[in-house]
């Protein structure tokens, strides 16, 4: 079962069809996932507009993950499409459409070295070449954050879960993809960190029409404030 | 220069024949193991009986099998034992590594077809000059030091390297999700498991004369040939060693690569399954 709904008017469960008036970003068409001998999920039909940002919600096993993976191409799914600007996935070169949908994993990994080599690390892939590091992006993200600039020169193993989180993130964010899929990016983060992120994000998407999001989210009020559509994701007979 | 085939192997002939009687003797050295298995409790008389017993039934039957092919110097037959040895070197390297992957002895068989023929057939023709090539006085236990080498090198690469696909699972996604391809997102963990895999053939030359004296140099002077003749064919086989197990191990992993990873760029983990034991 999937339910869909906007923000602030939760009895619009066929919201995804009242979407169709502008450019969609992302659109599935019949996606299924099957593990083992069940769905985890069938005839998904998504359409997202560019510039959405969309919570992704459901319970342990509902497939949340697995949804974000196929859409960042990591798996396929076992039936249905995925459409990025209007093009079939199976179409795209995956790298460089992974630069543009950008996955940003539960459990973010990280290369021996210091923060700032591994935010260095992606401009060596060949999809990235013509690109150059810019340190400068940083200093405002890490102010928001409240994080020293020392930061960017601590080893990755001496970092926390929520550190490793933050810096994973911003890892990411420095190459603006166009759609963002974040699992669950603040589990590890305290109250008062995870809302500064919340807002970081937020300024980021403001920045430029356009950039959207999908995020995984078992925080109701994290939800409500980060979501302005709900996507949930049930249990399947 | 070329070395003179017909100059070494049996050249003085003044070596010992030993008889049936003197082998059983040499099976009494075992008697030491299996005293010091049951005073420590190890357990392990049986399989010690059973593997010396394989030993002596397999050396038996492999020197019947040689005796043969030797006497009829028949390229296909002698071919054919070269596949079999090969087949049989692809099951034990796909059987060592803790992880395994569909296709995984076919993958091994590959690279040790090529890399071990390519470097016997190199060294017979363009090194020993042998007339003809195939005299299976030399391409048979030739052929079989460089199998038993190179299979080494590719379980062991084989093994580090789907083991670190496994643990560093994460990394070589994350470095998927940031625009990697997935060349990019593996090509340390080849390297460390290339590096793995050829380490032990390093360091077996670096020693090699020091510490070990090698079975086959030791053999051809246990049958007469002059010590500066064996070490001369002793140097040639570790070349030919060192290439084979460079060669396979190289070709082994570019093959698991291309099992592991779909053309999409995905790391395909669910292939992987643990050996069952």
């Amino acid at each position: 079962m999937v339910s869909y709904w906007k923000q602030g008017n939760a009895n619009e469960p066929d919201g995804v069809q009242t979407m169709m008036k502008s450019s969609f970003i992302l659109e599935t068409q019949e996606l299924g996932r099957r593990l083992e001998n069940r769905w985890v999920w069938k005839d998904l039909n998504l359409k997202v507009e560019a510039g959405s940002r969309i919570v992704l919600k459901g319970p342990t096993g509902s497939g949340k993950t697995l949804l974000l993976r196929i859409l960042a191409g990591l798996e396929n799914p076992d039936h249905g499409k995925v459409f990025f600007q209007e093009r079939d996935q199976n179409q795209w070169k995956m790298p460089e459409y992974r630069t543009q949908v950008a996955l940003l994993p539960q459990r973010p990994a990280f290369q021996e070295g210091s923060v700032d080599q591994n935010w260095r690390m992606p401009f060596d892939f060949r999809e990235r070449s013509n690109q150059h590091f810019d340190s400068s992006r940083f200093k405002p993200w890490l102010e928001m954050l409240e994080l020293s600039t020392d930061f960017a020169r601590k080893q990755t193993a001496e970092l926390s879960g929520g550190e490793r989180q933050l810096a994973a993130l911003l890892r990411m964010l420095q190459f603006d993809p166009h759609l963002l899929l974040l699992d669950e990016p603040a589990s590890a983060l305290d109250e008062s960190k995870s809302k500064k992120m919340e807002e970081l994000l937020n300024d980021w998407q403001m920045q430029v029409p356009g950039r959207t999001w999908i995020w995984v989210s078992h925080d109701s009020r994290q939800a409500e404030r980060v979501g302005d559509e709900v996507l949930e994701l049930g249990a399947v007979s | 220069m070329p070395l003179e085939p017909d100059s070494t192997l049996i050249s003085s002939g003044s070596y010992l024949v030993l008889s049936g009687f003197q082998v059983l003797l040499g099976s009494c050295l075992l008697i030491f193991s299996l005293l010091l298995s049951l005073l420590l409790r190890l357990q392990l008389e049986r399989s010690m009986g059973i593997a010396a017993l394989r030993m002596v039934v397999q050396l038996l039957l492999v020197g019947l099998v040689m005796d043969w092919i030797f006497s009829r110097q028949h390229p296909w037959l002698i071919l054919l034992m070269a596949v079999v040895m090969a087949s049989i070197a692809a099951a034990s390297a796909s059987s060592r590594p803790k992880r395994r992957y569909p296709g995984i002895y076919w993958n091994c068989l590959i690279s040790i077809l090529a890399s071990s023929f390519l470097v016997t057939g190199l060294a017979l023709t363009g090194i020993f000059q042998l007339q003809p090539w195939f005299t299976p006085q030399y391409l048979i236990p030739l052929l079989g030091m460089v199998l038993g080498n190179t299979l080494n090198g590719i379980s062991l690469a084989l093994d580090r390297f789907l083991d670190d696909l496994q643990k560093q699972r994460d990394l070589v996604e994350t470095r998927l999700c940031l625009g990697a391809s997935a060349w990019e997102a593996s090509h340390d963990l080849l390297r460390s498991a290339l590096r793995t895999g050829l380490i032990p053939s390093i360091n077996s030359m670096a020693v090699m004369g020091v510490v070990s004296l090698p079975g086959m140099m030791t053999g051809q002077i246990l049958a007469g040939v002059n010590p500066g003749e064996a070490v001369r064919y002793q140097m040639v086989i570790v070349f030919m060693i060192t290439a084979a197990a460079t060669l396979g191990t190289v070709i082994v992993l570019l093959l698991a690569f291309r099992m592991l990873f779909s053309a999409r760029h995905q790391l395909l983990l669910n292939r992987l399954s643990a050996k069952k034991d």
